[in-house]
Protein backbone atom coordinates (compact mmCIF):
# COMPACT_ATOMS: atom_id res chain seq x y z
CA UNK A 1 0.00 0.00 0.00
CA UNK A 2 1.46 3.32 -1.12
CA UNK A 3 2.24 6.07 1.63
CA UNK A 4 -0.95 8.00 0.79
CA UNK A 5 -3.02 5.91 0.34
CA UNK A 6 -2.42 4.76 3.61
CA UNK A 7 -2.84 7.66 5.03
CA UNK A 8 -5.94 8.34 3.42
CA UNK A 9 -7.22 4.66 5.05
CA UNK A 10 -6.11 5.95 8.39
CA UNK A 11 -8.22 9.37 7.71
CA UNK A 12 -11.49 7.44 6.58
CA UNK A 13 -11.08 5.25 9.89
CA UNK A 14 -10.71 8.38 11.89
CA UNK A 15 -13.26 9.85 10.72
CA UNK A 16 -15.47 6.65 11.27
CA UNK A 17 -15.65 7.58 14.86
CA UNK A 18 -17.56 10.25 16.47
CA UNK A 19 -19.39 10.90 19.72
CA UNK A 20 -23.06 10.99 19.73
CA UNK A 21 -24.22 14.16 22.03
CA UNK A 22 -26.20 13.05 24.75
CA UNK A 23 -29.82 14.04 25.10
CA UNK A 24 -29.50 14.58 29.10
CA UNK A 25 -26.72 17.29 28.45
CA UNK A 26 -28.64 19.58 26.54
CA UNK A 27 -31.70 19.31 28.47
CA UNK A 28 -29.30 20.13 31.68
CA UNK A 29 -27.52 23.44 29.77
CA UNK A 30 -31.28 24.18 29.02
CA UNK A 31 -32.55 24.00 32.60
CA UNK A 32 -29.34 25.75 33.94
CA UNK A 33 -29.83 28.81 31.21
CA UNK A 34 -33.51 29.06 32.50
CA UNK A 35 -32.59 29.36 35.71
CA UNK A 36 -30.24 31.68 35.18
CA UNK A 37 -32.96 33.89 33.06
CA UNK A 38 -35.19 34.01 35.95
CA UNK A 39 -32.66 35.58 38.44
CA UNK A 40 -32.76 39.00 37.05
CA UNK A 41 -32.13 40.65 40.26
CA UNK A 42 -28.68 43.01 39.75
CA UNK A 43 -25.61 41.16 40.29
CA UNK A 44 -25.21 42.85 43.85
CA UNK A 45 -28.13 41.47 45.22
CA UNK A 46 -27.67 38.02 44.28
CA UNK A 47 -23.81 38.81 45.59
CA UNK A 48 -25.71 40.04 48.44
CA UNK A 49 -28.15 36.92 49.15
CA UNK A 50 -25.28 33.97 49.09
CA UNK A 51 -25.43 31.89 51.96
CA UNK A 52 -21.55 33.00 53.34
CA UNK A 53 -22.62 37.23 52.83
CA UNK A 54 -25.62 36.40 55.04
CA UNK A 55 -24.08 34.27 57.67
CA UNK A 56 -21.93 37.01 58.07
CA UNK A 57 -24.46 39.90 57.77
CA UNK A 58 -26.41 38.13 60.80
CA UNK A 59 -23.22 37.33 62.92
CA UNK A 60 -22.46 40.99 62.49
CA UNK A 61 -25.60 42.13 63.67
CA UNK A 62 -25.58 39.72 66.55
CA UNK A 63 -22.14 41.36 67.72
CA UNK A 64 -23.37 44.50 67.26
CA UNK A 65 -26.55 44.39 69.20
CA UNK A 66 -24.90 42.25 71.92
CA UNK A 67 -22.14 44.96 71.82
CA UNK A 68 -24.60 48.08 72.19
CA UNK A 69 -26.74 46.24 75.39
CA UNK A 70 -23.42 46.10 76.79
CA UNK A 71 -22.48 49.29 76.04
CA UNK A 72 -25.89 50.29 77.23
CA UNK A 73 -25.76 48.80 80.17
CA UNK A 74 -22.29 49.83 81.47
CA UNK A 75 -23.41 53.42 80.66
CA UNK A 76 -26.66 53.29 82.39
CA UNK A 77 -24.64 51.95 85.94
CA UNK A 78 -22.32 54.42 85.24
CA UNK A 79 -24.86 57.40 85.16
CA UNK A 80 -26.17 56.03 88.87
CA UNK A 81 -23.24 55.88 90.16
CA UNK A 82 -21.74 59.09 89.39
CA UNK A 83 -25.10 61.17 89.94
CA UNK A 84 -25.07 59.62 93.97
CA UNK A 85 -21.73 60.63 93.76
CA UNK A 86 -22.23 64.14 92.63
CA UNK A 87 -25.16 64.68 95.48
CA UNK A 88 -23.14 63.16 98.52
CA UNK A 89 -19.92 65.51 97.76
CA UNK A 90 -22.88 68.55 97.35
CA UNK A 91 -24.19 68.18 100.47
CA UNK A 92 -21.27 67.48 102.99
CA UNK A 93 -19.47 70.30 101.19
CA UNK A 94 -22.61 72.60 102.16
CA UNK A 95 -22.72 70.88 105.15
CA UNK A 96 -19.89 72.54 107.79
CA UNK A 97 -18.41 70.84 110.93
CA UNK A 98 -20.94 71.76 113.38
CA UNK A 99 -23.68 70.09 110.89
CA UNK A 100 -24.97 73.78 109.94
CA UNK A 101 -24.91 75.09 106.49
CA UNK A 102 -21.99 76.95 107.37
CA UNK A 103 -23.68 79.55 109.30
CA UNK A 104 -22.88 80.14 112.80
CA UNK A 105 -25.80 79.60 115.01
CA UNK A 106 -26.25 82.63 117.24
CA UNK A 107 -27.20 80.63 121.03
CA UNK A 108 -27.69 84.09 122.60
CA UNK A 109 -31.10 84.67 120.53
CA UNK A 110 -30.12 88.54 119.69
CA UNK A 111 -31.25 89.50 116.82
CA UNK A 112 -28.78 92.68 117.00
CA UNK A 113 -26.45 92.30 114.58
CA UNK A 114 -22.76 93.42 114.55
CA UNK A 115 -22.97 95.09 111.19
CA UNK A 116 -25.53 97.40 110.35
CA UNK A 117 -26.83 98.27 106.82
CA UNK A 118 -25.05 101.47 106.87
CA UNK A 119 -22.18 99.84 107.26
CA UNK A 120 -21.32 101.38 110.72
CA UNK A 121 -20.13 99.38 113.60
CA UNK A 122 -21.79 99.73 116.96
CA UNK B 1 -18.56 19.37 20.19
CA UNK B 2 -19.27 16.00 21.86
CA UNK B 3 -17.62 14.33 20.00
CA UNK B 4 -14.08 17.20 20.21
CA UNK B 5 -14.84 16.37 23.86
CA UNK B 6 -14.24 13.14 24.11
CA UNK B 7 -11.69 12.65 21.75
CA UNK B 8 -9.77 14.69 23.32
CA UNK B 9 -10.42 14.07 27.29
CA UNK B 10 -10.83 10.27 26.58
CA UNK B 11 -13.74 10.48 29.58
CA UNK B 12 -17.44 10.57 28.48
CA UNK B 13 -18.18 12.53 31.88
CA UNK B 14 -16.06 14.81 31.73
CA UNK B 15 -16.14 15.56 27.73
CA UNK B 16 -20.51 16.11 28.86
CA UNK B 17 -19.50 18.42 31.77
CA UNK B 18 -17.15 20.38 28.93
CA UNK B 19 -20.46 20.30 26.37
CA UNK B 20 -22.63 21.51 28.85
CA UNK B 21 -20.41 24.57 29.93
CA UNK B 22 -19.20 25.64 26.51
CA UNK B 23 -23.28 25.35 25.89
CA UNK B 24 -23.91 27.79 29.01
CA UNK B 25 -20.65 30.11 27.45
CA UNK B 26 -22.27 29.94 23.97
CA UNK B 27 -25.17 31.28 25.55
CA UNK B 28 -23.85 34.07 27.36
CA UNK B 29 -21.35 35.29 25.24
CA UNK B 30 -24.15 34.93 21.79
CA UNK B 31 -24.58 38.99 21.37
CA UNK B 32 -20.40 38.75 20.97
CA UNK B 33 -20.68 36.99 18.06
CA UNK B 34 -19.82 38.25 14.99
CA UNK B 35 -19.88 35.58 12.50
CA UNK B 36 -16.53 36.57 11.27
CA UNK B 37 -14.72 33.08 11.68
CA UNK B 38 -18.17 31.10 11.52
CA UNK B 39 -20.33 29.96 13.74
CA UNK B 40 -19.01 26.20 13.85
CA UNK B 41 -15.48 27.81 14.74
CA UNK B 42 -16.54 29.58 17.05
CA UNK B 43 -18.70 27.00 18.82
CA UNK B 44 -15.72 24.78 18.70
CA UNK B 45 -13.44 27.06 19.70
CA UNK B 46 -14.99 27.62 23.08
CA UNK B 47 -15.12 23.88 23.65
CA UNK B 48 -11.61 23.00 22.90
CA UNK B 49 -10.66 26.12 25.23
CA UNK B 50 -12.23 24.39 27.55
CA UNK B 51 -10.78 20.87 26.73
CA UNK B 52 -7.25 22.37 27.17
CA UNK B 53 -8.15 24.08 30.38
CA UNK B 54 -9.36 20.50 31.74
CA UNK B 55 -6.19 18.38 30.45
CA UNK B 56 -3.94 21.67 31.50
CA UNK B 57 -5.79 20.77 35.42
CA UNK B 58 -5.80 17.09 34.70
CA UNK B 59 -1.25 16.87 35.23
CA UNK B 60 -2.05 18.14 38.86
CA UNK B 61 -4.24 15.99 39.65
CA UNK B 62 -4.28 12.05 39.07
CA UNK B 63 -4.23 10.68 35.74
CA UNK B 64 -7.13 8.80 34.45
CA UNK B 65 -7.22 5.02 34.34
CA UNK B 66 -6.10 3.26 31.48
CA UNK B 67 -8.40 1.25 29.45
CA UNK B 68 -6.49 -0.87 27.10
CA UNK B 69 -9.15 -3.10 26.76
CA UNK B 70 -11.79 -0.90 24.92
CA UNK B 71 -10.49 2.78 24.29
CA UNK B 72 -13.93 3.57 22.51
CA UNK B 73 -16.13 2.85 26.06
CA UNK B 74 -14.94 5.39 28.27
CA UNK B 75 -14.24 7.62 25.89
CA UNK B 76 -17.49 7.40 24.82
CA UNK B 77 -17.01 7.62 21.22
CA UNK B 78 -18.57 4.96 18.53
CA UNK B 79 -17.35 4.24 15.34
CA UNK B 80 -19.56 3.26 11.74
CA UNK B 81 -19.40 -0.45 11.64
CA UNK B 82 -19.37 -0.34 7.82
CA UNK B 83 -15.86 1.15 7.62
CA UNK B 84 -14.23 -1.54 9.67
CA UNK B 85 -16.50 -4.28 7.89
CA UNK B 86 -14.63 -2.81 4.90
CA UNK B 87 -11.23 -3.94 6.42
CA UNK B 88 -9.83 -7.55 5.85
CA UNK B 89 -8.75 -7.70 9.52
CA UNK B 90 -11.02 -7.34 12.00
CA UNK B 91 -12.34 -4.13 12.70
CA UNK B 92 -12.87 -3.69 16.38
CA UNK B 93 -9.38 -4.58 16.71
CA UNK B 94 -8.51 -1.75 14.29
CA UNK B 95 -10.33 0.53 15.45
CA UNK B 96 -9.34 -0.12 19.08
CA UNK B 97 -5.43 -0.36 17.62
CA UNK B 98 -5.80 3.16 16.12
CA UNK B 99 -8.24 4.61 18.70
CA UNK B 100 -5.42 3.96 21.24
CA UNK B 101 -2.67 5.40 19.32
CA UNK B 102 -4.44 8.47 18.53
CA UNK B 103 -4.95 8.77 22.59
CA UNK B 104 -1.07 8.20 23.13
CA UNK B 105 -0.72 11.60 21.01
CA UNK B 106 1.02 14.78 22.89
CA UNK B 107 -2.14 16.83 23.17
CA UNK B 108 -1.55 19.38 20.54
CA UNK B 109 -0.77 16.79 17.72
CA UNK B 110 -4.08 14.87 18.94
CA UNK B 111 -6.23 17.97 18.86
CA UNK B 112 -4.94 18.57 15.32
CA UNK B 113 -5.85 14.98 13.94
CA UNK B 114 -9.19 15.25 15.82
CA UNK B 115 -9.94 18.58 14.12
CA UNK B 116 -8.61 17.70 11.01
CA UNK B 117 -9.50 14.04 10.28
CA UNK B 118 -12.60 13.46 12.76
CA UNK B 119 -14.29 17.01 11.84
CA UNK B 120 -13.23 17.38 9.01
CA UNK B 121 -11.97 21.24 9.62
CA UNK B 122 -10.03 23.32 7.24
CA UNK B 123 -6.53 24.36 7.34
CA UNK B 124 -8.33 28.07 7.32
CA UNK B 125 -10.36 27.16 10.15
CA UNK B 126 -8.22 25.03 12.05
CA UNK B 127 -5.36 28.29 12.31
CA UNK B 128 -8.00 30.18 13.73
CA UNK B 129 -9.23 27.88 16.24
CA UNK B 130 -5.84 27.14 17.65
CA UNK B 131 -3.79 30.83 17.04
CA UNK B 132 -1.26 28.95 15.36
CA UNK B 133 0.27 29.70 11.72
CA UNK B 134 -1.16 27.21 8.98
CA UNK B 135 2.53 25.48 8.68
CA UNK B 136 2.52 24.70 12.24
CA UNK B 137 -1.02 23.39 11.81
CA UNK B 138 0.45 20.90 9.06
CA UNK B 139 3.39 20.21 11.05
CA UNK B 140 1.81 19.06 13.59
CA UNK B 141 -0.54 17.04 11.69
CA UNK B 142 2.44 15.49 9.40
CA UNK B 143 4.06 14.20 13.37
CA UNK B 144 0.68 12.74 14.00
CA UNK B 145 0.43 10.79 11.18
CA UNK B 146 3.86 9.50 11.37
CA UNK B 147 2.84 8.49 14.64
CA UNK B 148 -0.28 6.79 13.59
CA UNK B 149 1.13 5.09 10.32
CA UNK B 150 3.65 3.32 12.55
CA UNK B 151 1.05 1.99 15.16
CA UNK B 152 -0.93 0.92 12.43
CA UNK B 153 2.26 -1.31 10.44
CA UNK B 154 1.11 -4.08 11.78
CA UNK B 155 -2.36 -4.11 10.39
CA UNK B 156 -1.36 -2.97 6.46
Amino acid sequence: MSLEKNDERIAKLIRATHAPADPAVLARARARIAAMGESSEPAWVRWLARPAVLAASGGLLAVTLAAGGWMLRSAAVGLVETSGTIETVAISDLLGDDGSYGLAFDESGSSESTVGDSGSVR
Amino acid sequence: MTTLAASMLRDRTEADDVVEEALLRIHAAGAQFRGERGLRTWVLRIAANLCRDRLRRRKFTAPLPEHDEDPFAAAGLTFDPTVAMDEALDGQVLMAALERAIAALPEDQREAVVMRHRLGLSYTEMTDMLGVPEGTVKSRLARALTTLRTAMEEFR
